[in-house]
């Protein structure tokens, strides 16, 4: 029997694996973009694209497949350009 | 002696010219930063103060959860609010972080603090705000959809388990046991001179088939094994060809241990066929999928 268990932090490519595309993000294009610039109180708010939970089963494989991630907003993103006009930041108390 | 005595005088006299620059420096300074300038190396301090965010939980009370060491600099992770919500974050400059080995085991490390004693919706690594203002806003606006995913998500535990085997003595097993390929491949070897490079490819069209089928067999009898003790699994994209199964289980915290047995149950029927790896607790990564994004709002 092989069953070795490590606990999450301790192995590098199982986090990359979950942190660099999972969960919740915001849209990379849009983020680079964004930086260095007021993310609010630029005129854009942040709204959620798409929200999927996955509480099923995988079922025998070559039946569901891979559940592949919605790929809603990215061709999108490509024209729809988010003008980040830097505005003197809002003083807010 | 005297030199000392100079030498103990100087530093006074300096110090005195230092305060009184400072003096001038703080008076040119327009306008006063709102919030306190806390101590920073000089680089840092040139840039804008940001809030990168590890994750979403619930909860009323304002918590804190140690020290990160994001970016290599250790920030105190606290939480930013918005009615019975918050933001896990901590101070940081707006930035584009890289996602090296540090970087990303210290984003980990923050979120495997938080889960000691909340559920959290990860962030992905990377994401920045400006201000706790920012964040707010982003927590009011989405609200209701994090809401019902941290309900869903209350009390469960994602685990990882890649299952991986010897390809190559598969392989050999297959051509002693598989009676077409055995059969096939004696006749290759038998008649080796004539043997065609058809024949061959047709050999190794042969071997992928089976392996394939024994590889889904497989993973078939090991999701078996361990649907009673989840909640839900997903099925990733093996990596290599040694992978033969990429999963995600969620599982139900207090069931943690039952899902441990049952994860050396399935092993142990496998002998050393397999080899199991399995991963975690992690948050639920695979089982949550929230994408945002910009929307250009009216002129405030």
């Amino acid at each position: 029997m092989a069953v070795e268990r490590v606990s999450g932090g301790s192995s590098l490519i199982d986090v990359l694996d979950r942190v660099l595309d999972k969960g919740i993000v915001i849209d990379a294009w849009v983020r680079i973009s964004l930086v260095g610039i007021d993310l609010i109180t630029v005129e854009a708010r942040v709204v959620v694209a798409s929200i999927d939970t996955y509480l099923k089963y995988a079922d025998a494989v070559g039946l569901t497949g891979l559940v592949s991630r919605p790929t809603l907003g990215e061709g999108a993103a490509e024209e729809e350009v988010v003008e980040v006009t830097p505005r003197p930041a809002r003083r807010r108390r | 002696m005297s030199p000392s005595k100079k030498t103990a005088k100087k530093p006074a006299a300096r110090k005195l010219a230092t305060r009184e620059e400072a003096a001038t420096a703080v008076l040119e300074t327009v306008p006063p930063s709102p919030t306190p300038v806390r101590a920073e190396p000089p680089a840092r301090s040139q840039q804008q103060e940001g809030r990168y965010v590890y994750g979403i939980i619930e909860s009323r009370a304002p918590v804190q959860f140690g020290k990160s060491s994001i970016g290599g600099v250790s920030e105190d992770v606290y939480t930013v609010h918005y009615a019975d919500i918050a933001a896990v974050v901590s101070r940081s400059p707006v930035f584009i972080f890289d996602p090296t080995r540090d970087n990303a085991l210290a984003h980990e490390h923050v979120i495997e603090t938080v889960m000691k004693n909340y559920t959290i919706i990860p962030m992905a690594f990377g994401i920045v705000f400006r201000t706790d203002d920012d964040i707010r806003e982003v927590l009011k606006s989405i609200y209701s959809s994090l809401k019902d995913v941290l309900k869903q998500m209350s009390g469960k535990l994602e685990f990882g388990l890649k299952v991986t085997w010897d390809r190559d003595r598969i392989i050999e097993e297959l051509k002693r046991e598989h009676d077409e390929i055995h059969r096939f491949h004696q006749e290759l070897t038998r008649k080796h001179l004539q043997s065609t490079y058809f024949a061959r490819m047709q050999l190794g069209r042969m071997i992928d088939k089976a392996l394939a089928e024994l590889a889904a067999n497989y993973v078939r009898d090991i999701y078996d094994g361990l649907r009673a003790v989840c909640v839900a699994s997903r099925d990733n994209k093996p990596i290599g060809d040694k992978m033969i199964m990429n999963a995600a289980f969620l599982i139900q915290k207090d069931r943690e241990k039952e899902f441990d047995n049952a994860v050396n149950k399935v092993a142990t029927k496998f002998g050393d066929r397999l080899n199991f790896k399995y991963t975690g607790p992690w948050p639920p990564y695979n089982f949550v999928n929230i994408r945002l994004k910009l929307e250009r709002g009216g002129a405030g």
